[in-house]
């Protein structure tokens, strides 16, 4: 959520929150469906909220979500895949970053 | 047209449930009109027993159209489906969230509803499904009633982000 100075003006990173980092942390071996993180997370992620912190996550310019219908055997509505960028990369690696440091301190 | 017919006199002959739901609640309709019209112990139960009667009258009137419109409606479906053999027993069921879905995207708009409101209803779709394959009907209707606690839960966090987004930008123009 905050905005952390790292080098200059321009060149600041976003630093998620503890359920976005583990959003990142999921995303970053594979793309995944939200019914797939909820899964991974281990009851750490609710089905009722995670999209909502998935669209977020969107709009920070952490993620991206493509629409995949479902094939026509399966039927229902179409699911979304969800990918990290390279702007979730870098928060990833900051806010992890930051807690190695507190975790020294 | 064909389709309307059956559907208007199939909904008499297979809802006897709906007949006892629906007469149940015309006499709680009778009796709390009754109670706030403060009508006073005689009142109160004149009320009673009007609501009573409303309960026995909607029952007798579903009971003594079933079978009559049983015939009606089997004789639409026979020519509605040009003679193929369907069931008044066999139902067309909704999957979860198909009218709420309608709504969320009339409410927030197509862009959310498909990000936000279409994922949930659709991981619960999947669910439900299983749960109809595998004949685990208390678990399908668990999970109708879970899909609106999450469609809830999402509205909320959806509610609160705007909240507290909205703050922070007050907060920072007021700087």
């Amino acid at each position: 959520m905050q905005l952390l100075g790292l080098a200059g003006a321009d060149d600041q990173i976003s630093i998620p929150s503890p359920t976005e980092t583990l959003v990142l942390r999921l995303l970053i071996s594979k793309p995944m469906y939200g019914q797939e993180l909820v899964n991974a997370s281990e009851g750490a992620l609710k089905r009722g909220t995670v999209y909502v912190t998935l669209m977020r996550m969107e709009e920070k310019g952490f993620l991206r979500s493509t629409s995949e219908p479902r094939p026509r055997s399966e039927g229902g509505l179409p699911r979304r895949r969800y990918e990290i960028l390279g702007e979730g990369q870098r928060a990833l690696a900051a806010a992890e970053m930051m807690l190695a440091n507190l975790g020294r301190a | 047209m064909k389709a309307g017919i059956s559907r208007v006199f199939g909904f008499f002959v297979r809802s006897r449930l709906k007949a006892e739901w629906i007469a149940i609640f015309l006499s709680a309709f009778l009796l709390a009109i009754g109670t706030l019209s403060k009508a006073g112990i005689g009142g109160s139960a004149g009320t009673l027993g009007s609501s009573v009667l409303g309960y026995l009258s909607v029952r007798l009137l579903f009971l003594s159209l079933g079978p009559p419109f049983r015939k009606v409606a089997e004789a639409a479906r026979l020519w509605w489906s040009e003679g193929a053999n369907h069931s008044l027993d066999t139902r067309i069921v909704r999957p979860p969230g198909s009218r709420l879905r309608v709504a969320m995207a009339a409410i927030f708009g197509k862009a959310t509803s498909s990000r936000l409101f279409d994922q949930v209803i659709g991981d619960s779709q999947d669910d439900w499904l299983e749960a109809q394959c595998n004949n685990q009907i208390w678990l399908s209707r668990w999970i109708r009633v879970r899909l609106v606690i999450e469609i809830g839960m999402s509205i909320f966090a959806l509610a609160w982000e705007k909240i507290v987004k909205n703050a922070f930008a007050v907060s920072k123009g007021g700087k």
